[in-house]
């Protein structure tokens, strides 16, 4: 039986199996799907779902992308944000020319004001690299978060380095699916999006946007501050949900099918938006060589080659397939059928509630399964099976912190598994 | 007869005094105790198969005739042929390595990257593995969790928050 597509964000997983391993890892996985789901499900356009339309009927703006960028949080001076459900706008130090190019609502791309590196948001965690696609071109990133978050965020006064300073913890809602109708918990989403040429945009394979592509200037390397309004094509999205079950967050993460191949087998596709079948190509999964220009589009020995270094498992290969026939019972051309779960991490062994640090003293990671995950867009350089090196969204931001604290000598603090806090000016 | 993975659990935690439900959890996975278990039926443990199911066999028998696992595992312990294995088994679940029983000064091999971190001599101390840390920023500016927190005794203590 194909599963009911709907535009209702779960609020945890529901027990299917016997409560294995494996059949949790399925629920979580059915939870992955169901968020993906929701979230790209067409947004009217106060950026609720409408209900009057199908997901994949047609690509249209999708519901995560009118919550709050990153950029409209953190603001110069620590200023407070704009209310919830306002729409977007050009930032205030943004060059005329930009802010010409400018509408109210779009997407903007990449980081703006007075970032210290010009590629502050177009390289991957750890700062290891860009990465480039096979058209030379420089993926782009957003950060957004849902409602429950950014309220939490303006309540608490987390968007500024003062608001901080009066900090003694931080703990972000988790979902509860009581009292009825309910509630979702915090939600964070990070996207990759690529510079899709005319083929790429007449292929229909991928779910757009028109967007502002902003480079900011840098004077080391040498790097001139420009604006493009550029369709986009997303390549990688990581939806990471704080629930009631999973207060360490449940970490999904989708690619698009033409992403990479998985190390060991054999390429089949025509394609692919991040590897070359053409001989010689670079070493895989190594970031380009210095200078960095995202405004250059690169020669090919510049363009990465990346593999997947761990497979999609049978299981949520299974899973993709049932998602994507229901997709495509409702439009055998959907955008969406060219989107796949890679896996989702959950913790094993849960904080009793929901403020982590307090109740999970010493497992405060909670033992995620899988134990490794990562996309091949967002974390393209540290995939593998290394504890503490290769990538596993858990342990990774179980080190985030705030910029500072109420605490003595006003340390940063644990920040509720988000770096995003760190950006408080 | 194979060892399984049950009965080398059992034999653990009464070699080691820690709760079998901690060494093999319920949602385990990182399955180190299927690493050690592969890493003693190796080659590389120098025990042979056969020593290995007497120490598992004898140790199951002495549960029954002395009437518990600790008085058992001393039994084992205490035996020329089969104690040093067991210690090395101890060893290997409180250092993540394999020592070589019969020069139980040698190190054969640390059983593998997770194995350094899941070891017990961190927890043991309270503490996290050099390098790793389940913790998060600032925590050295606290006093550690109790100890019965990090480890699960095979007599029962609760251990909410170890795993």
């Amino acid at each position: 039986m194909l599963p009911v597509l709907s535009s209702d964000i779960p609020f945890d997983i529901t027990f299917s199996g016997d409560g294995s391993l494996e059949g949790l890892q399925h629920d979580f996985d059915v939870l992955s799907w169901n968020t993906f789901i929701a979230l790209n499900w067409p947004a009217k356009p106060n950026g609720q779902p409408d209900p009057s339309i199908q997901i994949g009927t047609k690509d249209a703006p999708t519901v995560w992308q009118s919550w709050k960028e990153a950029y409209e949080i953190f603001l110069p001076g620590g200023a407070p944000p704009s209310p919830w459900g306002t729409l977007r706008t050009a930032p205030e130090n943004w060059p005329p020319a930009c802010k010409a190019l400018f509408k109210d609502g779009m997407t903007l791309l990449n980081q703006v004001g007075k970032t210290p590196n010009v590629l502050n948001d177009s390289t991957q965690p750890f700062k290891t690299g860009p990465l480039i696609d096979q058209n030379g071109r420089y993926a782009r990133f957003e950060i957004v978060v849902n409602e429950p978050m950014f309220d939490s965020i303006v309540a608490n006064k987390l968007y500024s380095k003062k608001g901080q300073a009066t900090a003694s913890s931080v703990v972000f809602p988790c979902s509860s699916a009581s009292p009825s109708p309910g509630n979702v918990g915090a939600i964070m989403v990070k996207a990759s999006w690529k510079i899709l040429s005319d083929e790429e945009k007449k292929s229909g394979r991928f779910h757009t946007t028109e967007a502002i592509v902003y480079t900011p200037p840098s004077s080391s390397p040498p790097v001139a501050e420009k604006c493009e309004l550029l369709t986009v094509g997303l390549v990688g999205l990581h939806m990471v949900h704080k629930t009631a079950g999973a207060p360490q967050w449940v970490w999904s993460t989708f690619e698009h099918v033409d992403n990479c191949p998985t190390e060991g087998e054999t390429p089949s596709k025509p394609r692919y938006n991040f590897f070359s079948k053409a001989s010689p190509a670079p070493s895989p999964n190594e970031p380009p060589p210095r200078p960095w220009d995202p405004n250059k589009t690169e020669p090919s020995e510049r363009r990465v080659q990346i593999v997947r270094k761990i497979p999609i498992e049978p299981a949520q290969k299974a899973l993709n397939d049932l998602f994507q026939a229901a997709l495509g019972k409702v439009n055998p051309k959907s955008v969406w059928l060219n989107y796949e779960l890679v896996s989702t991490q959950w913790p094993t062994n849960p904080a009793a509630t929901c403020d982590v640090e307090t109740s999970a003293p010493v497992d405060r990671i909670g033992t995620p399964a899988p134990q490794f995950l990562g996309n091949s867009t967002l974390e393209s350089y540290i995939q593998g099976k290394v504890p503490n090196v290769s990538s596993s969204c858990m342990e990774c931001h179980a080190n985030a912190t705030t910029y500072t604290s109420a605490r003595p000598s006003n340390i940063p603090i644990f920040s509720d598994f988000t770096y995003l806090l760190e950006r408080a000016q | 007869m194979p060892v399984s993975l049950d009965q080398f659990v059992s034999l653990s935690s009464a070699l080691t005094g820690v709760n079998a439900a901690q060494l093999k959890p319920a949602l385990d996975p990182i399955g180190i105790a299927n690493q050690y278990l592969a890493m003693i039926n190796s080659q590389a443990s120098k025990v042979s198969s056969t020593t290995f199911s007497a120490l598992v066999s004898t140790f199951e028998a002495q549960v029954g005739t002395l009437g518990s696992p600790n008085k058992a595992a001393a039994f084992v312990l205490d035996d020329p042929t089969l104690g040093p294995v067991a210690r090395s088994i101890i060893k290997m679940w409180l250092m993540g390595t394999w020592y070589d029983p019969a020069n139980p000064g040698t190190a054969i091999q640390v059983v593998s990257s997770q194995a350094y971190k899941e070891s017990l001599v961190w927890k043991v101390m309270q503490s996290h593995p050099m390098g790793y840390s389940m913790w998060s920023f600032g925590y050295w500016a606290q006093p550690p969790p109790a100890f019965e927190q990090f480890i699960q005794t095979s007599s029962g203590n609760s251990a909410n928050g170890a795993n």
